[in-house]
């Protein structure tokens, strides 16, 4: 064992802060077509549109990627942000003072609907998938009774100022969304919670055995998705001028195939926050450049799926081929350890 | 837990305190009593084996102590007060700490992260301090040997090399009683070597080991302490100088089992050859064999783990990457590209990794072990209901696989005899080569017994067994041809039914050229590595 001493492998696990290299990779390759194929992409302008657009789902996968880790899913979020944007205008109503007050209600609100989500699903012991349509629905039907299915409300001046704010060419959203990624990284990788996410979407019955309270962890990852949920919404409400109740359509789909993209398994207990992030940012960029050269909005649903199977597919191989690979040298340990068993004998 | 100094040199220790008692533990899982009115005491410092039949309550005693189950009715007891258990978490608080009989670890999450799992350090703003944890890691595989990297992901570990992980797991907890349920069962003769060291470290500081083990001779040599139950009984327990291996067994079983091993009747000597393999290769694992199994021979194959006899087998059903060499069934060479190619022309394979392969744990056990043959129990493409359960009744029988009655979830079942239903799948099936990989691993002796007899059934009815086990008694009771097989290569091959052969001749020789201390003359030429 004389090797063991020898410089240790650093504790950092990279690949779960920084993501996937091969999408980091795509993502270039994107950039570069896009500067193929239109002069206007790389500008400062339309890169600082392209990252104001992309930060509600930037900050939504973050949450949804727990859900997913968690052996989980949310299909509630997109609801979830139409009751966030209505809400904030609602209350405000273009009265700054009221903000904070519009805030606190957002929040309290998507605390509720992820504690109602994780509730039902560890108590009822009913998929997922079913809780989350269903809270998705009453969430929406909730929405319409108190908007009465028209926008309602309107901003303070100051929320639509910050909403269009740049530094530079960064814009505020831009730094928002940064700041809300990593915050969900150190959640998932340096605390204990994030450790516990992982072993209860991993295998729920090894997570109970080593004393890992199981159904508080579930439940506190849909009310971090909810949560990221109403961030986003706030992220959206800065950047129109009143709440529509169905402003969160599309987010739902959008986040889980960012995420799935990102090399989270639907089964859980693998992937990370910073795979979702580099999807979110593939799927917007690539539909920016479509825009650009003037493809139909239709052909890039198309395109959205083909990406979507892809992304599944090479994740799915390169975690086959790394087992196979580990095998063979598996052998190849066991028969150095046997050669130094012999010398010993002689 | 800071120094392995050598085994200290063991003596019972009478007078020690008790660290843990079971007072009148009962539970029951539906019309299954597992355990009825059980009281044990464990002492600090000793080794206690527990022992019993598949199903005999063993696992589930122990996750009664280790709270992962709750019991009916009775009492833990420590240091002279009650112990109200709050879930596993609860029990590892009261310094328990154990090693489950299946595994469980995650696959995707690396070996630190399993180690420290549950019971992460914290650093500054109660963030989990990842130096901390690397470095506890690190301290506690070095105990339990078999070079480990902390950083790589379990799911590209052995299954060896999880075991030892999963004992790691044990120690980083810095318990008072540890609990290991079947450690050893995948383990090579080394690694156990190795754990008996860690036993007796862990004995010397003052912890009470409790170990679980089908391997009756290994718990008498390294016990204090044995408990025998039965049927969820206790039928002995008390100082292991009581007691003696028949005495145990009787207890166990509640019978005298006479003969382990049925004697051989030897086939023809031109029995025909059934299946011949030339020159098979499988990168990595397998450098070039040779071997034949011949109609109504069991040829068995020894070697240590790893050295290659699994991976020549699994060739043979045409797994392994980048696999080469022919294989010739009744003199014609044949192409098998994929298990199903294999099981057409009538090869089947138990497989070594039982943990893992082979079994619908929701399902009952008489739709597992007719999963493999559905195509013959199929008139007018429906299922014959009867002909299933009555397949699967005859197995049970013959296996003595404990249940209430075929209809029962396989994953109700004990490890043991979950085992065993993976056995009576392929057994089942009727082939005209069978190969058998660790066909005993983790049943009971009585069991074992019958599965000899099975074997050597077979091979008189006409089949070609192939047998790989690392019990050596095993192979050289059972097989009448021998393959020692080293480093992916087969470094000897003897007729095992030579009478001029004396037995311990054999062993000698056998062990000699398994750990290929001595260079044969063939594979002299080729072994050149080391100089
Ligand atoms: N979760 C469960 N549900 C129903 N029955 C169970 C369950 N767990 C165990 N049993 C039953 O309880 C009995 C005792 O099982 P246990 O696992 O304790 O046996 P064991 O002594 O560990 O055997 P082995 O040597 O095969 O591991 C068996 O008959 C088993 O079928
Ligand atoms: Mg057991």
């Amino acid at each position: 064992m004389a090797e063991s001493g020898a410089a240790p492998r650093p504790a950092v696990r990279w690949d779960r802060w920084l993501g996937p290299l091969w999408l980091w990779s795509l993502l270039v390759v994107t950039v570069i077509i896009g500067f193929i194929a239109s002069p206007h992409f790389l500008t400062t302008l339309n890169l600082s549109n392209v990252l104001q657009q992309a930060a509600p789902l930037v900050i939504l996968v973050a949450g949804q990627t727990f859900a997913l880790i968690v052996a989980g899913i949310d299909i509630s979020v997109a609801a979830t942000i139409s009751m966030g944007t209505t809400l904030m205008m609602m209350v405000v109503n273009g009265d700054p003072s009221r903000i904070p007050l519009g805030l606190a209600a957002v929040l309290l609100a998507a605390v509720a609907v992820g504690v109602l989500n994780g509730a039902a699903i560890t108590l009822l012991e009913v998929p997922a998938f079913i809780v989350t349509f269903g809270v998705a629905s009453i969430v929406q039907g909730v929405v319409f009774l108190y908007t009465d299915q028209v926008n309602v409300g309107s901003p303070a001046p100051q929320m639509t100022e910050w909403g269009y704010r740049t530094w530079g060419p960064v814009p505020f959203l831009a730094v928002v969304a940064l700041a809300f990624v990593i915050l969900a990284l150190v959640i998932q990788n340096r605390t204990r919670f994030g450790r516990w996410m992982y072993a209860v979407g991993g295998g729920e019955e090894v997570a109970r055995l080593a004393g890992i309270p199981v159904k508080r962890v579930r439940v506190a990852a849909y009310v971090f998705c909810a949560v990221s949920a109403a961030v986003a919404s706030l992220a959206i409400s800065l950047r129109t001028g009143s709440g529509d109740p169905l402003g969160g359509s599309g987010f739902d789909w959008d986040s889980i195939a960012a995420v799935v993209i990102g090399g989270t398994a639907l089964s859980g207990g693998r992937g990370g926050v910073a795979g979702s992030v580099l999807g979110a940012l593939l799927l917007i960029t690539m539909g920016n450049i479509m825009n650009l050269v003037g493809v139909s909005g239709f052909w890039q649903i198309v395109v959205q799926g083909a990406v979507v199977i892809l992304a599944v597919t090479v994740s799915t191989v390169q975690t086959r081929r790394a087992q196979r690979l580990a095998r063979t040298n598996i052998a190849v340990q066991k028969d150095k350890r046997r050669l130094k068993l012999r010398r010993q004998d002689r | 837990m800071t120094t392995t100094a050598d085994a200290p040199s063991r003596e019972p220790r009478l007078h020690e305190p008790v660290t843990l008692e079971i007072r009148n533990v009962s539970k029951r899982f539906g019309v299954v009593q597992a355990l009825d009115d059980v009281s044990v005491a464990f002492h600090a410092g000793e080794v206690h084996a527990l022992l019993g039949e598949n199903g005999a309550g063993k696992s589930t005693l122990i996750k009664v102590i280790a709270g992962a189950h709750s019991a009916d009715s009775g009492e833990l007891w420590r240091d002279g007060a009650v112990l109200h258990l709050n879930g596993p978490r609860g029990s590892r608080d009261a310094g328990i700490a154990v090693v489950y009989q299946e595994l469980t670890l995650l696959p995707a999450m690396t070996v630190e992260e399993n180690l420290m799992l549950g019971h992460e350090p914290r650093g500054r703003l109660r963030l989990v301090d990842a130096h901390e944890v690397r470095r506890r890691a690190q301290q506690c595989l070095e105990l339990v040997g078999g070079d480990i990297d902390p950083a790589v992901p379990v799911e590209r570990l052995s299954i060896a090399q999880r075991q030892l992980v999963e004992v790691a797991h044990a120690l980083t907890l810095d318990a008072r009683v540890v609990l290991l349920d079947e450690p050893t069962s995948s383990l090579s003769v080394q690694e156990v070597q190795h754990l008996r060291g860690v036993i007796s470290m862990l004995t010397a500081s003052g912890v009470a080991v409790v170990l679980v083990t089908h391997d009756l001779k290994e718990a008498l040599d390294l016990a204090d302490r044995v408990t025998v139950l039965k049927d969820g009984k206790v039928t002995f327990s008390g100082l292991v100088s009581e007691t003696d291996v028949n005495d145990v067994v009787r207890r166990m079983v509640g019978r005298d089992l006479g003969h382990m091993f049925p004697t051989r009747t030897p086939p023809a000597s031109d029995a025909a050859v059934v299946l011949e393999a030339r020159g098979l290769v499988v990168p990595g694992f397998v450098e070039g064999v040779d071997f034949t199994l011949r109609a109504g021979t069991v040829t068995g194959f020894i070697g240590l783990v790893g050295a290659g006899r699994s991976e020549a087998a699994r060739a043979l059903l045409g797994i392994g990457a980048g696999r080469r060499g022919e294989v010739l069934l009744d003199g014609r060479a044949v192409t098998i590209r994929h298990p199903s190619d294999a099981a057409r022309l009538g090869i089947g394979m138990v497989p070594e990794d039982r943990k893992q392969e082979g079994l619908l744990l929701d399902e009952s056990i008489y739709r597992n072990i007719s999963l493999a043959q559905l195509d013959r129990l199929t008139r007018w493409g429906l299922v014959r209901r009867g002909a299933e359960r009555a397949l699967a009744t005859a197995q049970m029988a013959s296996l003595r696989i404990k249940a209430p009655d075929s209809t029962t979830k396989v994953g109700n079942l004990s490890g043991g005899n979950q085992q065993k239903v993976v056995l009576a799948k392929w057994l089942a099936r009727g082939c005209r080569v069978l190969i058998l990989d660790e066909p005993t691993r983790g049943i009971d002796v009585g069991a074992k017994a019958e599965i000899y007899r099975l074997i050597r059934e077979l091979a008189a009815g006409g089949t070609a067994v192939m047998l790989i086990s690392s019990e050596m008694p095993e192979v050289l009771h059972l097989a009448d041809e021998v393959n020692v097989m080293a480093r992916g290569r087969v470094t000897a091959t003897f007729d095992n039914n030579d009478p001029a052969r004396d037995q311990a001749a054999t062993e000698e020789e056998v062990v000699r050229h398994a750990l290929a201390l001595e260079s044969t003359p063939q594979a002299g030429q080729q072994d050149e590595t080391d100089s």
